[in-house]
Parts: C-alpha cells; structure tokens; sequence
C-alpha cells in the first residue's frame, strides 16, 4: 500500500500541487489503488515545492512525472 | 427583528443585442434596509454606464438621508434619456424594508409583483399603486413580508415571451404564475428561482429574445451573523485569546489558510481533514473541521472571493460551484454581521519564498474586501492581532 500526502498549502498550491494531484486521477486503475491519497496543509518546507510525503517520507520539488517514477519504485518494492 | 433579504437577479439580452449588466447595490440605516437595483436598456456601453451610475447615485442618497421620493425625484431628472425610445437607458427599483418588516417598493413601469408566501405555500399577484413621484409615474408597492417569502420581480420581456410565435399573445402574467405555482413545491433558492423563469422564457423566445428580460427574486430571512479569522496573530500569546473568541462566538465560523486552521486544530483539540476535491482549478481544495462552517486555504481564496463578490456588485449571480472561494463568498452574503479577526503575523515560508512568487497582500486584500462588504449593505467589524 502507498500512502500518499500532497501538500495543498498556498505556497504548494502555487507551484503546481494541483497538477500533481490530478496526475494521480490518471494513472491506470491497478496502480491508483494501491495508493491512499490525503491533502496536507503545510509540510513546513514551504519554499521548496510542491511536497508531498510518501509512507512518511517527504519529497520536494516534486512534478508529475518525477511522483509516478517513486511510486513505481515503491509499488515494485511492495510487490518483490 | 428586521430579516434580512438574499437578492439573486439574471437577464436575458435581446437578440442580437450585447447584455449590458445589472447593477446592484444595498444600503442599511440603523434598523432599514435598502436594495437599489437598476437594469440597463437595450445594448452598449452608455446603457451599461448608466445602470451602474443610477445604483451607486441612488445609493449614496439613500444612506445620507433622503427620503425614498426625494431620491427617485433626483435620480430620475439627473439621468439622461434615449431619444430614440423617450426611455431612461436604466430602471430604477428601490425596495426598502423596515424593522417591523414592512417593504416599500417602488419601480418604473413594469409587471406586477409575484409573492410567494413561505407558511402557506401559496403565490400571489401584488399590483402597484400608480403613483407620480419625481414627475413620473412609478409602480408603488406596500406590503408586509414574513421569513422565508420570495418577492419575484420581472421586466416587461418575460410575460412578452411567446408573443406571435409559440403563444399568440405571450404566457403573460397568468402563464407566469401558473409555472410557478407549479414550480413552488421543487424551488427554494432565489437563485434558482431566476434561473429557472429564465429558461423558460428563453424557450418561449424559441432562443431568440424580443426584448430585454430580467427576473430578480429577493427571499427574506433571519439575520445572520459570521466571525471569519484568517492568519495567526503576530503574537503567539494571543493564539489562546483568538481561539475562544472563535469557539464561543454564536453564528457562523470560517477559517481562511492553512496555518491558522492548524493553529485552531490544535488549540482546541478538533481534527482537520483537507478536501481532495477541485472544483476550480485556480482554489486550493476546503477542509473540514468540526464546529466550523467553513475552513479554507487563505491569500487566494480570499483574493478569488474578492472577485467573485464584484461580480454580485455587477449584477451577477454566484455560480452553484462549490470550490473554497465561492463557498466564503456564500457564506459572506448570506451574513448580516460580520466580524473579521485578522492576525498579521508574518508566515516565514512565505517569505523565503517571496523572491520566487509574489504573494498578494493580506492587508490590502482584507482593506479591499470591507469596502465590497460595505456595498453590500454588511456590518463589517475588524480585529487586527
Ligand atoms: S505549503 Fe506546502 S509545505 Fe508549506
């Protein structure tokens, strides 16, 4: 299982946490449901975003296709 | 106790004819309301221009002082006049209610009134007295409203729709009631109420309107008031005083941004969920948290409920989205009294990140957001921590 917080903060918001957010409406069904996706106000790391945490570790920066290359990572590591 | 009034108006432009905009405008005086409402004639920019004069100039007359007649008089011989149609390129319709609930209504030639009775489920006709005021004859209207009545007001077109096309002399005023005694059991909200009167007039145009149409609907209800907090104060001692003032303050509650959410979570022990959904791209997602009407995320909400509200002002209804910023705007003209604590302290992430993207201005945002209050007809407290 992925458990994934997005950060929805207004700093986040403004670099594109929505974009990350609808990226994860769009991946193919089988990936989508392995992931738990909750919204965040803040990460308190404001100035490096988009954040979001994944099982509880926290990404910055983060863009479309950077998130589905970690959760590919991840989704293979649960399934080896 | 006075009720308060929610006002939702539409129009319907002539075919080929570009809408021009309706123009809206409350005022409040001690324990009486006022709502001046103008409708802009035929196309272009003047007709345009002067709705919005005649609202703001009736207005500021209005909360000055003068009495009903007296403003009308001014209005009426300060306005220019179409040469072509011998008309005001804009109406003027004043409705004023008292504190024993007594509404005074006074329009330029037009229909008579439809109202709907809330307890009895029932809709009647009002006619107006014909009366000269300010040297002209206008429709004068005086009866009493009880909580949860709707006032339905229409301009010429709509009883007109239909004529010689599908109905050979329109629905007329009798088509209109009918529609909407049947309607009675199925609509509530004033906004739907216009919508809806406007679709079928639409259709009875068969899509291409004879004349202007506008429907205004006016629904009285019980006062409200709202606390709205918004930033954590710049003294972190005070976070304890503003957060009881919030929990025990009677009425409506909102939060706007996120830090002062957590702030408040975590004070008073509630848990804060964050809404995945969008329903606007452009509004950071709302959030719940118990006891609160409203959480949402701050500068840009507040800044798109800013636009939204201006909208209102120009005649526009607010669109049935519920994304942060028109649900604050909702929740601001659905109050009466609003009581706005704004911490100012600095969020230093923010500030790290100012180099980067601009962030628009609390201060002014709020400065900018008790002005529109105002035009609003709201009494507007503010509290700076
Ligand atoms: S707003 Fe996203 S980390 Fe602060």
């Amino acid at each position: 299982m992925i458990y994934l917080e997005i950060c929805l903060g207004t700093a986040c918001h403004l670099m594109g946490s929505e974009e990350i957010f609808s990226s994860i409406e769009k991946l193919p069904p089988s990936v989508r449901e392995k992931i738990t996706v909750r919204g965040m106000h803040c990460l308190n790391a404001c100035d490096q975003g988009p954040n979001v945490r994944i099982n509880g570790k926290v990404y910055h920066r983060m863009t479309p296709e950077k998130l589905i290359e970690v959760i590919e990572e991840i989704g293979g590591e649960a399934d080896a | 106790m006075r009720l308060a009034l929610d006002v939702s108006q539409g129009s319907l432009a002539k075919q080929g004819e570009e809408i021009c905009g309706d123009s809206l405008e409350i005022v409040r005086k001690n324990d009486e309301m006022m709502v001046v409402l103008s409708d802009g004639l035929g196309s272009g920019v003047k007709a345009g221009i002067l709705s919005t004069m005649t609202v703001k100039m009736a207005a500021k007359l209005l909360s000055r002082g003068l009495p009903l007649e007296e403003t009308v008089e001014t209005i009426n011989k300060t306005l220019p006049i179409c040469k072509v149609r011998g008309l005001a390129y804009a109406t003027l319709n004043i409705l004023y209610i008292n504190e024993k609930n007594e509404v005074r209504f006074i329009q330029d030639d037009a229909p008579p009134l439809i109202l709907i009775k809330h307890r009895s489920k029932q809709a009647i006709i009002l006619e107006g007295q014909k009366n000269i005021i300010g040297g002209k004859e206008m429709s004068d209207y005086q009866f009493g409203i009880d909580e949860g009545d709707i006032l339905i007001i229409v301009s010429d077109g709509v009883p007109h729709a239909g004529v010689g096309a599908i109905l050979e002399l329109g629905w007329g005023m009798q088509g209109l009631m009918k529609y909407v005694q049947k309607q009675l059991p199925s609509l509530d909200e004033p906004e739907e109420w216009v919508e809806e009167i406007l679709e079928v007039t639409r259709i009875l145009y068969s899509e291409e309107p004879g004349d202007d149409a506008t429907v205004v609907a006016i629904r009285a209800r019980k006062p409200r008031s709202l606390m709205l907090v918004s930033g954590p104060p710049k003294d972190q001692a005070k976070d304890e005083k503003l957060c009881k003032t919030f929990q025990s303050f009677e009425g409506r509650k909102v939060i706007c941004g996120g830090a002062t959410a957590n702030m408040v979570a975590k004070k008073l022990q509630r848990n804060l969920e964050t809404e995945l959904e969008y329903s606007d791209p452009s509004v950071p997602p709302t959030a719940k948290m118990e006891g609160v009407n409203l959480v949402t995320e701050g500068i840009l909400t507040i800044n798109k409920a800013i636009e939204r509200l201006k909208g209102v002002l120009g005649g526009e209804n607010l669109k049935p989205k519920d994304d942060g910023a028109t649900l604050l705007a909702k929740e601001l003209i659905q109050s009466e009294e609003i009581f706005l604590h704004i911490g100012t302290a600095i969020n230093p992430a923010h500030k790290a990140l100012a180099p980067a993207i601009t962030y628009p201005d609390r201060i002014q945002a709020f400065g900018e957001l008790v002005h529109l209050l105002e035009r609003l007809g709201k009494k507007v407290e503010i509290q700076w921590y």
